[in-house]
């Protein structure tokens, strides 16, 4: 079984080289890991929600479309109850 | 059964195949299909049975659960949100890890694995934590109210004896738009979320059953439930928050039902015989007993040894502090 990737399952030939680096931190045993380099995780994954929140919104990368807005708390009566 | 060594305090020790504790999940099954209720859950005195394989649906659904749960206590206790929020992080990497294998929890499921989960933790919380609208309510020990166990004795009776609703709710919370309280629960899924996607909720066994008994158990009125639906895809992590109402009349109608539902498991445990429902065999990409069932009934032991192991599911089994 080939050792997983964190960040780019299952195609880890994608990374970059800073994704290469934190798939190696996160990879590790997470006992060691210090709260900087969780922290840088936790950036990265940020930073990929900005991205996504642009493509979709310019709908480049958007596969499958939202069908409610943002935000948007579903109530009985969206749903004809 | 005196002899016996019991393993599950959910069934009657006059019936052991008879169960007095119901949980959503267990009268899931029933409703579902009494043989895999039955394989599933197996006696007061006999284990059930559940797939060698681990449900990556399961596990992932159990990690967000907890993440939340370790954010919520974290932000209790004065944490700002991202002190929180590493506290779940942190659980989170330290849950996935294999310490015996030295390796990351591997899934070969695109959607669902270590990466899109810490992805998904991350960007719920992100959304929902800091100036969440429902607010998650402190218990008078001090500690949030997320996981909470309960159980509720009913007036139905089933071989003599009294049944109980057991279960666990993840969250109750005080909701800014109209300072009522609701039960919060997350679900994740691969679907686009949209009104269908919450209509399924409505009537949904789970969430009738928690209704039901959140009008009993809580010492403050509680008003309905809230679903924060997760979609989980390949790139992205998208949410949505439904409310899903049942009315009084919906309850009574759900609880009548549960009633002749309890007769029957009654009527089953007496002959001794949990009859398939295989217009069931299909749903939800496939009953895991499936390939059990499809096999003559001399040899199915055999090949549930095979492939499943022995597990127990006590309903009263608590896992929260309440």
């Amino acid at each position: 079984m080939p050792n997983p990737s964190p960040l780019t399952e299952p195609d880890p030939l994608s990374m970059n080289e800073e994704m290469r680096r934190l798939d190696t931190i996160v990879s590790g045993d997470p006992r060691a890991l210090t709260r900087a380099q969780r922290d840088q995780f936790v950036a990265y994954l940020r930073d990929l929600r900005v991205q996504w929140a642009k493509d979709e919104a310019s709908g480049a990368k958007r596969a499958k479309a939202p069908k409610l807005p943002p935000g948007h708390i579903v109530m009985p009566e969206d749903l004809g109850l | 059964m005196s002899e016996q060594i019991r393993v599950n305090n959910a069934f009657s020790t006059v019936l052991p195949t008879l169960q007095l504790a119901w949980d959503s999940t267990s009268l899931g099954l029933l409703k579902e299909c009494p043989r895999k209720y039955q394989l599933t859950m197996g006696s007061a005195v006999e284990p059930g049975w559940s797939p060698r394989t681990e449900s990556v649906h399961l596990r992932f659904g159990i990690e967000v659960h907890d993440a939340r749960r370790i954010y919520d206590y974290a932000r209790t206790q004065g944490n700002s949100h991202d002190d929180a929020l590493d506290d779940a992080v942190s659980h989170t990497l330290c849950s996935t890890y294999d310490y015996d294998l030295m390796r990351p929890w591997f899934s070969d499921h695109k959607e669902k694995n270590r990466f899109t989960l810490l992805r998904t933790i991350v960007w719920y919380l992100d959304e929902y934590g800091p100036n969440d609208p429902l607010q998650t309510v402190t218990l008078a020990n001090g500690k949030p109210a997320v996981e909470l166990s309960f159980r509720m004795q009913t007036d139905i009776r089933i071989g003599g004896e009294p049944v109980t609703l057991c279960g666990h709710m993840d969250r109750l919370a005080v909701a800014s738009f109209d300072q009522r309280t609701y039960i919060a629960d997350i679900k994740t899924t691969g679907s686009t979320l949209g009104t269908d996607y919450f209509s399924k909720f409505s009537p949904d066994n789970q969430f009738s059953l928690y209704s039901f008994a959140s009008k009993v158990v809580y010492s403050q009125p509680v008003a309905g439930l809230i679903v924060d639906a997760a979609q989980i895809a390949v790139t992205f992590s998208r949410f949505q928050r439904g409310l899903v109402p049942r009315h009084q009349a919906q309850l009574d109608e759900w609880y009548s039902d549960l009633g002749i539902w309890l007769e029957q498991a009654e009527s089953f445990a007496r002959r001794g015989h949990w009859p398939m429902n295989d217009k069931s065999c299909n749903n939800y990409g496939g009953c895991p007993f499936r390939g059990i069932c499809a096999h003559v009934p001399s040899i199915r032991d055999k090949w549930l040894q095979a492939s499943f192991v022995h597990r127990t599911w006590d309903p009263l089994r608590a896992r929260g502090d309440v």
